[in-house]
């Protein structure tokens, strides 16, 4: 399989790689998706005060290019309103990342991990912290 | 530099194989159809049969029992294929195992195409198969049995005299695939009861392209050609044959019986060391019999890794995830799940494989780089992974 230089780089050196540490006025949200055993696995942690993501972290078994888009959404999602981990929709970083479309399953389960950190959010936050 | 660990996909042309390969290709007396009568086809003949007996003497064979092949693929279809065939009339039924060569799986399944019944042998959950489990799926009707004589996969060494004695008892023909065995652990086709076996050039440091068929002298006639055409072979495999292909291949085997018991202790010397080194990394799983084993392949399992990554962490080293014949669809080696790993584990296997040229440095730097990548991917994965 050949693999582009950003897969790489985010492969060799991922960016914010979990565990996160809240600190003061910050939740912490959790989505997590997959399994080992189906072969893709995603959490995702994020630092969350006043509806925005100020730091996002994750950790990845699977195939090369899903730890690449995991690392890149990663950057691309914090700092950012919370909102932006639900509408985060794999097929631009696909093509950023030059990931082949049968790849497309592994990158569904990080939509997957973020979406369920955004319903932790949104399902554990009173309405006031938001 | 990419570090070549994966003597078991192919290896690389001795010098000296290479050299009398280029002599043959250019040497104008070498250059006729060795299958003529005049004096140029009857000199490539005369090298082409020396070859024979070079190749011949690796097995402990005749030379006559020497039939040229393209290589293994065509030696494991013209032997299941050509001796079930030819006995059709006298039996439908063949026995093989379910960890066999994708050439071995591949013909057989085409004879249950063609109507006949296959009883697939599982192994224990080291790879081995014990011969009383074949003596006991042999039926009346059983023409042939074929049964690899090391794993592919896993390096796992089958008691092929054990099976021989069963199958030579009954009346039943016994193919052995014996790519992997060739120049590494000692064959003997009448001491291991053999009727056909397979071996393949660049297993041994020959030239790709190039393998041959083993028929003892009782079984040359009594089995069906894949091929029609001229008589070479027998009439067995027409073509015209390539003589410096079989003149390299001819010197290959004849140096890796020379030196079968030199590169016997010093490749198993090498694996041991790396399964000593890797094996202290914790979720290290040891794929197949621990001792009976050929001298050259380490496969292992990674728990918490997943396979495609663990072989990008491992770039630097030319190694085979499963076997490269099927490495490319993706699946998890079939092999490996027979042997009851899970279908993660089967897919983070690792095979490595030593060679002549491989050097106890080779060894560390493949044991380090293998340590850290499984702790980089190890980093990255969730903790329960």
């Amino acid at each position: 399989m050949d693999y582009s230089q950003v897969v790489r780089r985010h492969f060799s050196e991922p960016a914010n790689l979990g565990p996160l540490e809240p600190r003061p006025g910050e939740c912490l949200c959790r989505g997590a998706a997959g399994s080992v055993a189906a072969g893709a696995q995603v959490t995702i942690e994020a630092a969350v005060r006043e509806s925005q993501v100020l730091r996002l972290a994750f950790r990845a078994f699977g195939c090369p290019h899903l730890i690449a888009a995991c690392s890149r959404a990663t950057e691309l999602l914090a700092p950012g309103p919370v909102a932006g981990l639900a509408a985060f929709a794999p097929e631009a970083l696909m093509a950023e990342l030059g990931v082949p479309a049968e790849k497309l399953g592994s990158l569904l389960i990080l939509q997957d991990a973020l979406r369920n950190c955004f319903r932790d959010w949104d399902t554990t936050q009173p309405a006031e912290a938001r | 530099m990419t570090l070549y660990l994966d003597y078991a996909a192919s290896t690389p042309v001795d010098p000296a194989v290479a050299a009398v390969m280029a002599a043959a290709l250019a040497d104008p007396e070498l250059q006729g159809n060795p299958s003529a009568v005049h004096a140029p086809g009857r000199a490539a003949a005369a090298r082409i049969e020396a070859a024979r007996a070079q190749v011949a003497a690796l097995i402990g064979a005749r030379p006559a029992e020497i039939l040229w092949t393209s290589g293994a693929t065509e030696a494991n279809n013209l032997a299941v294929l050509g001796a079930a065939r030819f006995r059709a009339s006298r039996g439908r039924h063949v026995v093989t195992s379910s960890t066999e060569h994708a050439s071995v799986v591949g013909a057989c399944r085409q004879l249950e195409r063609e109507g006949f019944a296959v009883t697939w042998l599982d192994p224990d959950g080291d790879g081995l198969l014990d011969a009383q489990q074949v003596a006991a799926a042999l039926r009346p009707d059983t023409t042939l049995v074929s049964i690899m004589a090391v794993n592919n996969e896993t390096g796992v060494v089958q008691d092929v005299a054990a099976i021989g004695a069963v199958c030579r008892a009954r009346g039943v023909l016994f193919h052995v695939d014996a790519v992997q065995a060739a120049g590494r652990e000692p064959l003997d086709v009448g001491a291991q009861q053999i009727d056909l076996l397979s071996i393949s050039g660049h297993k041994f440091y020959g030239p790709k392209g190039a393998g041959a068929l083993f028929v003892n002298g009782r079984t040359l006639r009594r089995v069906e050609p894949l091929l029609h055409g001229g008589g070479q072979e027998r009439g067995l495999r027409p073509g015209t044959l390539a003589t410096h292909q079989l003149v390299g291949l001819g010197l290959a085997a004849e140096l890796a019986g020379a030196r079968l018991d030199a590169d016997r202790r010093a490749q198993s010397a090498l694996r041991e060391a790396l399964w000593a080194a890797i094996a202290r990394v914790p979720g290290v799983l040891l794929n197949g019999h621990r001792a009976r084993r050929a001298c050259h392949i380490l496969n292992v399992s990674v728990e918490g890794v997943e396979g495609e990554s663990l072989l990008l962490a491992l770039e630097a080293l030319a190694v085979s995830s499963g076997a490269a014949c099927g490495a490319a669809s993706g699946e998890p080696s079939a092999v490996l799940r027979r042997l009851g790993r899970s279908d993660a584990l089967a897919q983070a296997s690792i095979r490595f494989s030593v060679g002549r040229a491989t050097t106890a440095a080779d060894i560390d730097a493949a044991a380090a780089a293998f340590v850290a990548g499984v702790a980089h991917l190890r980093r990255i994965a969730p903790a329960a992974a």
